[in-house]
């Protein structure tokens, strides 16, 4: 221990802690963690951070710096690698790194000299396995799968970047088609951190709408990276609960997306997705063709069948009306060789006799209305012999009272009444002045 | 029933009512007046039924005759 009087300046210990620290790690060492604040300033700085696998809460973190001169190799070593990828923030990287202090600073600084790209693609492909393992037990990579491809899914809900190579690749061969789709475009991120909410949100978006048929999803190659985004459980769930079919097509081309897994049916491509659909019409117009040839071929059968029908109706009805002439023909021949045969005399016979006939009924006829005539003129005497203008001319008279009444009696009248008389050629008014009685009627 | 529709035997019939009612010496004047003029009514009836009968006698008859004198039978 030494005295209060003996001191080290800061960089006397700082170059103390150098090295000391170099020592204690005199070859470079594998550390793995998680790219967290990168910043790129000729040199490129991040802090390496270790994560609670249950909370995700950061447990340790450290400086970590590519120097501008090593950064050739490093980008080197991830370009070659399969499917390759850049460093950026939230990938797991297995770094070698010498541990230093940087005296002017007074910090530990970790170093990197090389990369283990293998260690973050399987990382990813591990993450990746275990959200599919999870997804698949809770079924969610099945739901959309049940859902009926509509089978002309001609309006499409179409999630992407506005713009983009994906967007007219896309677009290109479903107008190369010549069929009239319609496109319902959801503007979406599809890389980078706000990829998976903006996804989510648009397939949310287009079942609100629900005026589509079907949903695509679709953008361009990437590294694996640049696509982990799409191994999303936000983006798989989603799709799950979406009443719309989903397509996918994520340029990929070696692995397939948690988000192709989840969708109805996914293609590599955008292009290829396009021709999915162009099938499907495609598909649905070759059935229809189908469907006409064999109504045709149908009805062809039914008409030939029925006019063999008709035709052997034609024939037998031909034969039996023939038949059935032929019969009333001999029937009729023979009748006129009966009638020949018959003797002249005995139609004369019955001429004169029919004749007889008629004279007997027209004389019956002409008595009988003669008969008639006599009544009726005798009727037509009896009522002229009744009528009581006929009366009146004779001199006979009706005499009525002042109401009206045929005067039959003297009782019906008194002395001194107004009686009218009726004469054949008009009417006499008179007062009654005497009354005299004829006892004998 | 209105006259015009009367079948020949009902007129005939009302006739010889109306008949017997005339010869019944009680009648009313007035009321012999209304059936005077009923039984004209009347007779008028039957002379045209009886002349239409005779008429189209006659022309069943005669186109009975035509016929056969053109057939010769």
């Amino acid at each position: 221990m030494k005295t209060s009087d003996e001191f080290l300046t800061v960089s006397e210990l700082n170059n103390y802690i150098r090295t000391v620290l170099t020592s204690g790690f005199p070859a470079p060492l594998w550390i793995c963690g998680e790219i967290q604040g990168i910043r790129d300033k000729k040199h490129l700085y991040f802090s390496l951070n270790e994560k609670d696998p249950e909370s995700n809460a950061v447990m340790a973190k450290i400086n970590v710096t590519i120097w501008a001169n090593a950064r050739p190799k490093i980008e080197a070593i991830l370009s070659k690698a399969e499917n390759g990828f850049t460093l950026k923030d939230d990938i797991e990287v297995k770094l070698l790194c010498k541990v230093d202090f940087y005296p002017p600073f007074g910090t530990v600084n970790v170093v990197v000299e090389g990369i283990d790209p293998t260690y973050t693609l399987g990382k990813i492909a591990q993450d990746r396995q275990r959200l599919i393992n999870t997804l698949k037990q809770k079924g969610v990579l099945d739901q959309n799968k049940k859902l009926q491809m509509p089978r002309l899914p001609l309006t499409i809900g179409l999630i992407t970047s506005y713009d983009s190579a994906a967007y007219h690749d896309f677009v290109d061969e479903l107008k190369k088609s010549g069929y009239s789709f319609k496109i319902l475009l959801v503007d979406a991120i599809m890389q980078g951190k706000t990829c998976e909410a903006s996804v989510a949100a648009a397939i949310k978006t287009l079942n609100r709408i629900n005026s589509a048929d079907v949903i695509v999803i679709t953008r361009g190659g990437g590294s694996i990276a640049d696509l982990s985004c799409f191994d999303s459980a936000m983006i798989a769930e989603a799709i799950a609960a979406s009443r719309l079919p989903v397509l996918s097509g994520i340029g990929h081309e070696i692995n397939t997306t948690v988000t192709d897994l989840a969708a109805h049916t996914f293609a590599k491509t955008p292009t290829a997705t396009a021709r999915y659909l162009i099938g499907r019409i495609e598909e649905f117009v070759r059935h229809l063709e189908e469907k006409k040839e064999h109504l045709f071929d149908l009805a062809d059968k039914q008409l030939g069948a029925q006019r063999d029908r008709i035709r052997n109706h034609a024939i037998s009805m031909q034969q039996s009306t023939m038949g059935l002439i032929k019969a009333q023909q001999n029937q009729l021949t023979r009748l006129k060789e009966t009638f020949k045969r018959l003797p002249a005399s005995k139609i004369k016979e019955a001429r004169v006799q029919s004749d007889q006939k008629m004279t007997d009924l027209k004389r019956l006829i002409q008595l009988h209305l003669q008969q008639s005539k006599v009544k009726i003129v005798n009727y037509q005497k009896l009522v002229e012999v009744a009528d009581p203008i006929k009366i009146l001319k004779r001199g006979f008279s009706i005499s009525r009272t002042a109401n009206g009444k045929a005067v039959k009696s003297v009782e019906d009248i008194k002395k001194g009444s107004m009686i009218t008389t009726q004469l054949s050629n008009g009417i006499l008014t008179s007062e009654v002045q005497e009354i005299q009685k004829e006892n004998d009627q | 029933m209105s006259n015009a529709q009367l079948k020949y035997q009902e007129a005939v019939d009302r006739l010889d009512e109306i008949i017997a009612q005339i010869e019944d010496e009680g009648v009313d004047v007035d009321e012999l007046a209304m059936q005077v003029k009923e039984a004209v009514e009347l007779i008028r009836i039957c002379k045209a039924k009886i002349d239409k009968a005779e008429l189209e006698v006659k022309k069943v008859v005669d186109d009975f005759a035509k016929e056969a004198k053109e057939t010769g039978n």
